[in-house]
């Protein structure tokens, strides 16, 4: 029979249960430390990057890359007259020069905006005889680019 | 004050008026939730495991010791979590959810099952979490937060000489790894001292730590191969994988667990396979150290850790590139000490066996079938010696769980047969091929099988002119490639220390010997004891089985190019250990020479000083600071920027040029790359590729194939050839390649090369 002198929460508090004003204030323990916890993941990356940037570590640089765009396309180089298409991927925001070259003998140049993202350029090897090689030279990087004239 | 001081007591009685599985629950649930950052992730990482490992560990006894009631929930944590993922990831694609092991399904699926747990314990008052932490003092969370430095800062170290070539900064963590050491072993027992084991834990992350993020990507030649595997687990996100190329395909370590904690946490899968294998290391270190302190006392514990475990070499410089058998590790640690634990009862100890043993199943192929080698032997001697029915660990339907374990998910999910058929077939063609490098006994020995010695340019060109009339005889080679140039380069080596250098270069491995020694005297103890002590039975099935499995590997050139001796050994020093232990135990206990004690008591500080001398010095040769002063001793890369070894490091910029290749080249055309370019390679699935060959030797570059010339090659100009035994390095032919070959890719670091055209 149900002692309806008692509240409901005593009759909780009987059954085993913690009385409300505990409730209340594990409740909102648990809620202050899950706040805390999510304002610390929050500020955990700006942290992390402020530290890094104060440990005066350059990040690494990123660096040109070119290449072919259509790479041994057609099996043995290209034949005269084909336009000779490559892509540019600037390291900075800086503009990237080339300049392409057949057999000593320069053929074109130009210049890629910088930035991120990629480049395309194209050289046209209209009157290029065969058995020679076309030579791009991306400023930045070493080496060139090199296709076969056949 | 007074007033702070009842701010702090009263902050502190609502905190443990708290259930801990529910607070830990919502703190998980939030860190998946919330945008990833590093606290999130390792939350959410922590979370998971040790909720779901506590929840099913939370039958174990109470006189269970807390750190050994810790590493069975973490155990059970781990594969409950890899088994919810592979299960999930095999069943939902059946009723049309195609990639469950992607964000949104997992997010739902741990979301349900965190919320679950947390109900659970709160409706039935059972906070397992609290109880799995029962004992745990507050000074050692403070002493926990303080030796996580070290790791962070062995990161800081690696940053500077990736970007800055500083390796200073490395040398100096380096110092702090065996400081660390050093304290675990001298340091007075005080009340407010650090806890010796957190001493070795935090010595061994941060000496594993220096190694994966060298060169700015993954080091290592493994683990790019591991990394191309995980991506194709996130890829397609479910389980098992559509990838037939090798085991590694069917190992959870590599496909569930990498999938789940980036489509949870968010984690690159780039730290997914740098961080966590190495603290599972560590993990491998308390395992050991439980076992070891039912028996020994802590500054002996201490050093017989780091004598077989913190101050192995393979432990510290080659698994972290090999991150299955990291997680398989701690795995065979759980079940050496299931084996050996007299305060385990043996009903739980059964299980935690049997966890143990399907844990190190389904994360790496052959560490399982050395596990189910190792337990069929302690079986039948636990049998043949007729161990008493209430002791026995390792009974048939363990043993049975074990090794049926090992066999149906290496038969039938890894599958496995071919790479056994391919030993069995080796030693059939080859024999066992016996003790191969040449000198005398002694010095083969020690030579032992070695999978990577570095010889002379002019062997790679023997072997690579008889390749080119055999394995290569379908390549169609211009004839002017047999007149470049091959020269025989060197990498600079150490400036020795005269008197410290030639000192190291001897105790290094006079020390290594000892401890095989020791460990094989041991064995022998054991075998002794087991007359009258038939528990031992079991361990001694063990460590005859790593005894047989570790010679044959050290002997064999045949079998070690599969079961390589470094990582054999790892794993069968993680028994030797213990039956150390044992034996050191049984050897105090019985001994009746009552001056040999008078003389132990009188001189222990000198013995403990001694023993840390030693470890210390055999810390010192695993982490290869030795090799700065040695005489003509490769420079390591884990504290140098220049040298043979950094030389053989990915970059970012290699990885470019290799996806890349990886995406233009003409399917069905040949790649070729140098020993260590191929690595980058590896990340994009070149390890098991038919149609890739790994040689520049001019002599064996196809006519027809793509070349891919790395930084090494391209900056430093040396190149790498020969195979797992033997390596020669030698000039990179960049003019013979650039002088009749299209180049299709260029950046300041990488070239690749089209095919001949002249």
């Amino acid at each position: 029979m149900v002692d309806e002198t008692r509240s409901r929460d005593e009759l909780r508090t009987d059954a085993g249960h913690a009385p409300r004003e505990t409730r209340t204030r594990r409740l909102s323990t648990y809620l202050a430390v899950c706040g805390v916890f999510v304002l610390a993941c929050l500020a955990s990356n700006p942290l992390l990057h402020f530290f890094q940037s104060q440990s005066g570590l350059p990040k690494s640089a990123r660096t040109e890359q070119a290449f072919l765009e259509d790479p041994e396309g057609d099996d043995h180089g290209i034949v005269p007259g084909a336009q000779v298409e490559f892509i540019i991927e600037p390291g900075s925001a800086a503009p990237v020069p080339w300049t392409a070259h057949d057999d000593g003998a320069l053929l074109a140049s130009g210049t890629v905006y910088g930035g991120a993202g990629e480049r395309a350029a194209s050289i046209s090897t209209e009157g290029l005889a065969a058995g020679s090689w076309i030579t791009i030279d991306v400023a930045g990087i070493a080496a060139p680019l090199r296709e076969w004239v056949r | 004050m007074t007033f702070t001081r009842r701010r702090v007591a009263s902050a502190t009685v609502a905190v443990s008026m708290l259930n801990t599985t529910v607070l830990l629950a919502a703190l998980t649930v939030i860190s998946i939730v919330v945008p990833p950052d590093p606290l999130a992730q390792a939350t959410a990482t922590i979370g998971i495991v040790v909720l779901t490992g506590t929840l099913l560990g939370r039958r174990l006894s109470a006189s269970v010791p807390l750190c050994q009631r810790l590493v069975i929930d973490i155990g059970l944590g781990f594969l409950c979590v890899v088994g919810v993922g592979a299960l999930f990831g095999y069943l939902l694609p059946k009723v049309g959810i195609a990639h469950p092991l992607s964000r949104g399904p997992l997010l739902v699926i741990w979301a349900i099952l965190l919320v679950a747990i947390a109900a659970s314990s709160e409706l039935r008052h059972d906070d397992h979490v609290r109880k799995a932490f029962c004992g745990m003092r507050r000074r050692d969370v403070a002493w926990a937060a303080v030796l996580s430095l070290p790791p962070i800062l062995a990161l800081v170290g690696v940053d500077r000489i990736d970007v800055a070539a500083q390796p200073q900064f490395a040398i100096f963590v380096g110092v702090i790894v065996v400081a660390l050491v050093a304290c675990a072993i001298l340091l007075p027992t005080t009340r407010y001292g650090p806890p010796r084991l957190l001493l070795l834990v935090s010595a061994i992350v941060t000496a594993a730590w220096q190694q994966p993020f060298l060169g700015g990507w993954l080091s290592g030649s493994d683990i790019q191969h591991e990394y191309y595997v995980a991506s194709l687990a996130v890829q397609q996100a479910a389980f098992p994988l559509h990838y037939s190329g090798d085991p590694y395909g069917g190992m959870l370590s590599l496909t569930v667990w990498p999938a789940m904690l980036h489509a949870i946490t968010g984690m690159s899968l780039r730290d997914v396979l740098g961080l966590p294998p190495s603290i599972l290391l560590a993990l491998c270190v308390a395992v050991t150290w439980c076992t070891l302190r039912e028996r020994l006392g802590p500054r002996l514990s201490a050093v017989l850790c780091t004598l077989f475990i913190v101050g192995s070499e393979p432990m510290l410089r080659t698994l972290p590139s090999e991150t299955r058998q990291c997680y398989a590790l701690f795995f065979f640690a759980l079940l050496v000490m299931a084996v050996t634990s007299r305060r385990i009862s043996n009903r739980t100890a059964q299980l935690v066996a049997a966890a143990a043993g399907v844990g190190v199943a389904v994360t790496h192929y052959s560490s399982a079938y050395l596990t189910a080698g190792a337990v069929v032997i302690g079986c039948v001697l636990t049998l043949a010696l007729r161990t008493e029915k209430g002791a026995r660990v390792l009974t048939v339907p363990v043993t049975a769980v074990i090794v049926g374990a090992a066999g149906i998910w290496g038969g039938f999910i890894a599958k496995t047969g071919s790479s056994l058929s391919e030993l069995a077939s080796s030693i059939r063609a080859d024999g066992f091929n016996l003790l191969p490098s040449g000198g005398s006994v002694f010095t083969r020995w020690l030579k032992a099988a070695s999978t990577s010695q570095l010889v002379n340019a002019k062997v790679i060109k023997a072997q690579d002119e008889h390749l080119r009339t055999t394995k290569y005889g379908f390549m169609e080679v211009t004839s002017r490639a047999a007149h470049v140039p091959f020269v025989n380069l060197a990498a600079p080596t150490a400036k020795a220390v005269p008197a410290i250098g030639a000192f190291l270069s001897v105790s290094g491995p006079l020390i290594a010997e000892l401890i095989v020694v020791a460990a094989f005297a041991s064995v022998v103890c054991i075998l002794w004891r087991t007359r009258v002590d038939r528990t031992l039975a079991a361990l001694l099935g063990l460590a005859v089985f790593g005894l047989v499995a570790s010679a044959l590997s050290r002997l064999s050139q045949t079998i070690a190019v599969d079961f390589s001796p470094p990582r054999v050994q790892v794993q069968m020093y993680l028994i030797f250990v213990v039956t150390l232990g044992v034996a050191i135990e049984w050897s105090v206990s019985t001994s009746r020479s009552k001056p040999l004690r008078v003389w132990i008591d009188r001189h222990l500080q000198v013995c403990v000083a001694v023993g840390a001398v030693v470890a210390c010095l055999a810390l010192s040769t695993a982490l290869q600071l030795d090799n700065l002063v040695e005489a003509k001793a490769q420079l390591p890369a884990e504290y140098s920027a220049v040298g043979e070894q950094s030389q053989r490091i990915p970059t970012p910029q290699d990885l470019l040029a290799a996806r890349w290749v990886a995406a233009n080249r003409t399917p069905g055309d040949l790649v070729q790359a140098d020993l260590f370019a191929q690595l980058a390679l590896w990340n994009f699935g070149y390890a098991t590729r038919h149609d890739f060959v790994a040689s520049v030797d001019p002599i064996i570059i196809d006519n027809r194939s793509w070349v891919f010339a790395d930084a090494t090659n391209v900056r430093i100009g040396t190149a790498r050839g020969g195979d797992n035994a033997e390596e020669g390095v030698f000039n990179f032919p960049l003019a013979y390649l650039a002088s009749t070959r299209s180049i299709l890719y260029v950046s300041p670091t990488d070239t690749v090369f089209g095919k001949e055209h002249l």
